[in-house]
């Protein structure tokens, strides 16, 4: 009898044992999961743009903490738009309005193939005011000869003075 | 006969899934000295204000629960439509806290604002609303 109840006994602790073995297995993985997947996985790739900034700041972030300076576009294919999306910080006494161009495009014949946008827009950007912006990246459906590239992206914030307030629409004298 | 085998067998299978258990409590226990969690937390002193009134902000800072002091805390308000307000960035105290504060601009358009504090790459936000008069 009491052989009996010992045998019945470790058996129900094996199956106990099993189970909580089980559970701590999956609780396990899922902090190994989780552990895992916060950390960022960045692919190394050759299309990249190198941004430089003239009275002006462009971030990752609404908060201001991670400064941009190149973009990464992928892997891209004809007739593709890539997009990025920025934070322009005017951190400057006056308001500024904001412009872009490109330069030293790698190789040269990529510039004729590829067009880059943005939608600041022209309404005044005021002082320690951030404007979430888009730079848009349109690459051509006849583009050839291109496999790897890169450029270079200036943003200029220039000291505007003006009379009046700026509403949705445009300036209002 | 048998029985006796069973036994044993259950026993060292027992004794396995022991040691399996410890290994992994300890693996766990490991993993969570080594692996860093930062967390925020960022609150306003009410949830609604007027044009012209100040609204009071609050937060802590901890990494594994443990207060994170003399960190450096970078702050933003999202209006309902338009450009962000960009905060002067605060220090946690020896306890992780942080405070500042906002006043709301007379031409704040109404509807809900979000507030973003930004640290050790981690961010907390809290939404509060511009009453319209």
């Amino acid at each position: 009898m009491k052989h009996i109840f010992k045998k019945a006994f470790y058996k129900r602790l094996g199956v106990i044992g099993t189970l909580a073995l089980i559970v701590t297995g999956i609780l396990i993985s899922l902090n190994l999961f989780f552990a895992l997947t916060a950390v960022e996985y960045r692919q190394d790739i050759k299309s990249t743009a190198t941004i430089s900034t003239i009275g002006i700041e462009v971030f990752w972030d609404i908060t201001c903490t991670d400064l941009v300076t190149h973009i990464d576009w992928g892997v891209l294919y004809p007739s593709d738009i890539a997009t990025e999306t920025v934070f322009i910080r005017n951190s400057a006494g006056r308001a500024i309005t904001g412009s872009m161009w490109t330069s030293n495009w790698i190789p040269v014949i990529a510039m004729d193939y590829m067009e880059l946008t943005w939608d600041f827009g022209d309404a005044p950007l005021f002082p320690m005011r951030v404007r979430e912006t888009k730079f848009m990246l349109s690459i051509s459906a006849d583009v050839e000869n291109v496999t790897d590239f890169s450029f270079d992206i200036t943003v200029l914030g220039t000291e505007t003075i003006y009379f009046g307030y700026w509403e949705e629409g445009g300036l209002v004298p | 006969m048998i029985d006796i085998m069973e036994l044993v067998l259950y026993e060292i299978v027992l004794i396995l899934m022991l040691v399996a258990i410890f290994i992994i409590v300890l693996i766990w226990i490991l993993l969570r000295e080594i692996i860093l969690v930062p967390t925020i937390s960022v609150d306003t002193d009410r949830d609604q204000y007027f044009r012209g009134e100040t609204v009071g902000i609050s937060g802590n800072l901890a990494i594994n629960g443990t207060p994170r002091p003399n960190e450096t805390v970078a702050l933003a308000i999202q209006p309902p439509s338009g450009d962000a307000y960009s905060l002067p960035n605060v220090t946690t105290d020896s306890n992780g806290a942080f405070s500042s504060s906002w006043n709301v601009p007379s031409d704040a358009i109404g509807g809900s604002y979000v507030l973003t504090a930004t640290a050790l790459g981690i961010s907390g936000t809290k939404t509060f609303t511009r009453r319209r008069k």
